[in-house]
């Protein structure tokens, strides 16, 4: 029996998918790089005409921004202005996302509460909280505390908490000249911890007898604390180590910074290239690769190149310093490093014992200071001193609406997960005898937490980039020194492209983070 | 089957449950020592709270009469006053289409007694208990009190009189919002607010005009609304109601499907001509309408039949896909070229009617010539009045501000956004890497960085990256960076909602021998967005609250207005330093249109039953 076999027609090119797709992305690819292209350079040459040329010499020239509160209120540089900035977003980021999940784990499981009128005022919260835009709230809190009585003549002394319209000023504790070196022996503390509470595990594992890990933890972290409060100043002898690499940090030739960089972008590329082709072989040898992964493939390969590159061409990219010498970046990256080093150094002297700020701060990790009321200047206006921690309006306008702004969602997350976990738990700890509190704690949070932790994420998220909105009420977070930059320089570009460069890497820091937890919580499945 | 299903017969009937408010109170308030504890404790933040809110709004220094003086210019900032009827007529036109969509859709069910009587009596509680701690006079005290218990003896009587039916759901809820309506509209004729005054002579003005020439001292006076409010107001009431009224009686029988259409069309044309025609009143150059705008309708409405007929004869296949792409590259290609906007929008309209109608035609190409008139008639039309100047006489750069211009960004940036979004959404799920690509890289910038720094890159960086010669006016700009901003998070919602829809879906209409543009338009996409009616709800609400966003950038919108404007006010009044009572106003204004829309959310939520499987 013969079998016909049609001639096979070449499908004709308009009709062939493949081409047709490639087609329409290289063309869409091209009109976006076009787009870009266009834009830019119409930029460049508006720029030209407006005599302000787009470059990066402000980062390292006196931009004159006056800053109101942070590290350092007058910034030499515009790099340091910038630096300021972050910190101050960081600030609110960090004790905002700490509080708002105590406050929002709280307010969630009142609302699931069985006591009525617990839940109807966590309702209230909630319902109230959310649906008012954010910046209404914080210029609420603004005009509120603005209000409070000002500072007088009278009010002059040291106290434990005082409230103005200057702001909030209470006792706390700062980091003092032994911190770090203290916490070498705090660190050394947790490890140690670790690993004696992973043998009383095994010990429990072993035997049967509770083996109270954490307490044992505890209790070696507490010795090592001690401990080291006394002992620090013996770990003076890093000095001269830290010393000496800082030096030879510094003899390294420039050129040893693009090549690092070039090796290890190119390295890490011919990497996952590799994994990739690993990964889709079979036993018969290579898998079938599709459009998809061959595109993957070029694209990492070709971005490995590109970013060699570019290590070579951002390395030798010179710029004035502050002292008026011009620099190439790779020598001012060989610097930043060496000044750590000296930094390090410098923290672990134990000369620092011997360190007196303003008769205030002496020797030793930690200190407790007391806020104070001061005449100051020559028209004997009443300020808060140095001592103590003074919040200022700004900052507690940002702090308080974002904090309460994202505990009522996460409030609403926390519900959302607490009943998600299936009712027989609670049955079954109920029947076992566990009273609310403990079966809340011990059974339905730690599951709960598996299915609350992925918006929880996304929640933290918002938070971070709310604490802008600080430049409605004047908080000099980074996206206000930004501003600032931009009005006495007219470099919004470069501004921009750091305000995007800060928030994308927080962004990716805190996924990273949330995802990394998210993964060692998941239940392991077959 | 059903023998296992009866329930055995009783001999006695099971005793009911005990009753009461005291058992109540065991059961929810003290059922163990801790929770009683907790209770004592909520009760004392309770009535601190209840007292230092009454003590704040009733305090006689507080200057509510910012909000009240002020409402024009909270709600439509400098609008000329001979032009209000534009503004009330927007209003009318909006709740006219409220009502008959309420009635046609059958919206609203009904209620317990039960619950209605709880409200009631939960809201003379609430009445008689501010009367109690509120910082009033023994009269007015001792009114509230008496007031607060009508409710409750009211509320009281309702259960006790509907008997055994008061967990019937009997009482039909438009009717009470009905009766809402109406006592609303009789408060605000006999309602007094606080206006401010100054005395001269030993009179009392109020009126700005005068009082802003004379010094004098200033003092509040309970005056009623004016006319020039409550008469549109009452007018536009009593036509909500008989709209919904005659309606609800008009479609009493059948589905009214034609209706429904017209309706969803109305709603549609109702944003675009209120808002361009009505609000803005653009300066209708008829000359050039003659010699532009018509030749350039009739020019494509005839190119645009003889071009659809052709791509949608069955057979022409692939010829028709070749020559769509033809015209959408002549299409952008207009752009090299200097011509009136008019053209280059009605070229790239017929060129992505022409690609799309061999995959939508179908038998007939009737339809399809039809909707491109009336597209080709919409373009021109709103091209037409847009290119012109506004007539409406204001300081400022647009036409309106406060209130209005929160609402129309928000609009625009939803409607607008949501195009984009759903494109964004099938870039990043589709299979074509370099789409795919662009569009994650899209979508993760935009979310990766807050809002106001887009705000700030559209305000600052905007103009050096344009031509030379073209501007775009602040509120385009707010518009613009709110879109593209908010196109990121819708398309995320999207996503969410392709990613459901099980693959057995797109393997069927792959089988039908459906096109992939095909399976996108009709299997998967309505799927998608039905699951995600909620999350897009949400972000609805979200965008609301983030136009206040724009007061940073310094546009009038209405927390500019609040924040900004009245507390900076000292002529012909001076309000100066009010801005807690102006914050708080505007506070309660976003709160009621956000919580109506997240009720929305919830209902919509329980409706589609997503979220329950």
């Amino acid at each position: 029996m013969t079998v016909q076999v049609r001639e096979t027609q070449k499908t004709p090119l308009w009709r062939n998918a493949t081409v047709l797709k490639w087609t329409a992305q290289l063309v869409v690819l091209v009109a976006v790089i076009a787009l870009f292209v266009t834009l830019g350079s119409r930029a460049a040459s508006n720029f030209e005409q407006s005599d302000v040329s787009f470059g990066w010499e402000w980062l390292s020239n006196p931009t004159g921004v006056q800053i109101f509160e942070g590290i350092d209120t007058s910034p030499d540089s515009g790099a340091r202005a910038l630096m300021v900035g972050i910190v101050n977003t960081l600030r609110v980021a960090i004790s905002g996302i700490l509080v708002a999940t105590l406050l929002g784990t709280l307010i969630g499981i009142a609302k699931l509460s069985k006591n009525w009128i617990v839940n109807k005022l966590a309702t209230v919260y909630i319902e109230t909280i959310r649906n008012i835009p954010l910046l209404v709230q914080i210029f609420f809190w603004s005009a509120l505390a603005v209000s409070l009585p000002s500072l007088v003549a009278a009010d002059v002394g040291v106290y434990w908490f005082k409230v103005s319209n200057k702001g909030f000023a209470f006792a706390w504790i700062f980091t003092d000249g032994g911190f770090w070196p203290w916490m070498v022996f705090v660190a050394a503390g947790f490890l140690v911890g670790r690993y004696v509470s992973k043998r009383r595990k095994r010990y429990q594992e072993e035997t049967g007898n509770l083996g109270h890990g954490g307490r044992y933890m505890a209790a070696v972290i507490v010795v090592f604390a001690v401990v080291g409060w006394f002992a620090w100043p013996i770990l003076g002898f890093m000095q001269p180590v830290f010393d000496a690499i800082a030096k030879a940090v510094d003899n390294l030739p420039p050129i040893v910074v693009p090549i690092v960089f070039a090796a290890l972008a190119i390295v890490l590329s011919a990497l996952w290239i590799r994994n990739f082709f690993e990964s889709r072989r079979t036993p018969a040898g290579f898998g079938k690769m599709t459009d998809d992964d061959w595109f993957r493939i070029i694209f990492i390969g070709l971005s490995g190149l590109v970013l060699a590159f570019l290590a070579f061409r951002i390395s030798a990219y010179e710029i004035e310093t502050v002292a008026g010498d011009i620099k190439s970046v790779a020598e001012l990256l060989i610097l930043t490093i060496g000044n750590f080093f000296r930094w390090l150094a410098h923290s672990f002297s134990t000369d620092n014992a011997n360190t007196v700020i303003e008769g205030i701060r002496s020797g030793g990790p930690l200190v407790f200071e007391r806020p104070e009321v001061l005449l100051q200047g020559a028209a004997k206006i009443p300020q808060y001193g140095p001592t103590g921690m003074v919040v200022t309006i700004p900052f507690f306008a940002i702090w308080t609406g974002v904090t309460l702004y994202t505990a009522a969602f996460i409030a609403e997350i926390v519900r959302g997960g607490i009943l998600a976990v299936p009712k027989g738990q609670t049955e079954a700890s109920m029947a076992l005898g566990f009273k609310r509190g403990r079966y809340l704690r011990e059974v339905i949070l730690p599951q709960a937490f598996r299915i609350i932790l992925p918006p929880l994420g996304n929640q933290y998220l918002n938070l971070f980039k709310n604490t802008s909105l600080g430049l409605a009420v004047a908080y000099a977070d980074i996206v206000a020194v930004g501003t600032t930059i931009i009005n006495q320089t007219g470099q919004s570009l470069p501004v921009v492209i750091v305000w995007m460069a800060f928030f994308l890497t927080g962004s990716l820091l805190i996924s990273a983070v949330v995802n990394r937890y998210n993964r060692k919580l998941q239940l392991v499945e077959r | 089957m059903t023998d296992a299903m009866t329930a055995p017969e009783l001999e006695f009937a099971p005793e009911p449950p005990p009753k009461g408010p005291r058992i109540w109170m065991r059961d929810n308030l003290f059922s163990t020592p801790a929770s009683g504890v907790m209770t004592v404790v909520a009760l004392v933040i309770v009535v601190l709270a209840a007292k230092g809110l009454l003590d704040f709004v009733f305090n006689p220094a507080r200057r509510w009469d910012a909000d009240t003086y002020n409402m024009k210019l909270l709600m439509v900032q400098a609008y000329p006053q001979d032009a209000m009827w534009r503004v009330w007529l927007t209003v009318g036109v909006i709740v006219f289409l409220l009502a008959a969509s309420l009635a046609v859709w059958r919206i609203g069910g009904m209620a317990e007694p039960r619950k209605v009587a709880t409200i009631l009596m939960a809201f003379g509680g609430a009445v008689a208990f501010s009367g109690v701690i509120g910082p009033f006079s023994t009269p007015v005290q001792a009114s509230l009190v008496v007031v607060g218990g009508i409710f409750i003896v009211g509320g009281w009587a309702l259960k006790r009189f509907t008997g055994d039916n008061a967990k019937e759901p009997i009482i039909p809820i438009m009717g009470v919002i009905g009766i809402l309506i109406v006592v609303l509209i009789a408060v605000i004729w006999v309602i007094k607010v606080p206006v401010p005054a100054k005395i001269i002579d030993g009179e009392v003005i109020t009126d700005g005009a005068i009082a802003g020439q004379v010094q004098g001292e200033q003092i509040k006076v309970l005056r009623p609304i004016a006319t020039s409010t409550t008469s549109p107001w009452t007018i536009i009431a009593a036509l909500g109601l008989l709209t919904y009224i005659g309606f609800r009686v008009a479609t009493r029988k059948g589905a009214h499907h034609r209706l429904k259409r017209a309706l969803t069309g109305l709603w549609l044309l109702a944003f675009p001509v209120l808002l361009l025609l009505v609000l803005r009143d653009p300066y209708l150059d008829w000359e050039k309408a003659v010699q532009v705008y018509l030749p350039a309708f009739l020019f494509f409405a005839v190119l645009g039949a003889v071009v659809l007929w052709f791509v949608s004869k069955p057979g022409v296949g692939e010829v028709a896909r070749v020559l769509g792409a033809f015209l959408l590259i002549g299409a952008f290609a207009t752009i090299l070229f200097p011509m009136p906007w008019v053209i280059r929008f009605l070229a790239i309209a017929l060129a992505v009617f022409a690609l799309a109608a061999p995959s939508f035609g179908g038998e007939g190409a009737k339809g399809i010539i039809g909707g491109w008139i009336i597209t080709d008639l919409l373009i021109t039309f709103f091209v037409f009045i847009v290119a012109t100047e506004s007539l409406v006489d204001v300081p400022g750069a647009f036409f309106l501000g406060g209130l209005s211009l929160t609402i129309v960004l928000a609009f625009t940036a939803i409607v607008l956004s949501f195009p984009l979004g759903v494109v964004l959404a099938l870039g990043r799920t589709s299979t074509m890497p370099i789409f795919r690509l662009l569009c994650t890289a899209y979508i993760e910038l935009v979310r990766g960085v807050p809002l106001i720094t887009w705000l700030l890159v559209a305000f600052l960086m905007l103009p050096i990256a344009l031509p030379s010669g073209v501007e775009i006016g602040g509120v385009m700009r707010a518009v613009g960076a709110m879109t593209f901003f908010s196109a990121a998070y819708l398309a995320e919602n999207v996503r969410g909602g392709l990613q459901s829809i099980p693959g057995g879906q797109r393997e069927a209409s792959k089988a039908l021998g459906m096109s992939t543009l095909q399976m996108t338009v009709f299997i998967t996409l309505p799927q998608a967005l039905r699951a995600v009616i909620p999350a897009l709800v949400g972000q609805v609400i979200a965008i609301f609250k983030d136009t206040s966003l724009v007061t940073i950038v310094g546009l009038f919108d209405f927390l500019h207005i609040a924040r900004q404007v009245i507390p900076a006010q000292s002529q012909p009044f001076s309000f100066l330093g009010s801005i807690k009572e102006t914050l708080i106003f505007a506070a309660v204004v976003y709160w009621m249109f956000t919580f109506t829309f997240s009720r929305i959310s919830l209902r919509l939520e329980k409706k589609l039953g997503v979220g329950e499987r």
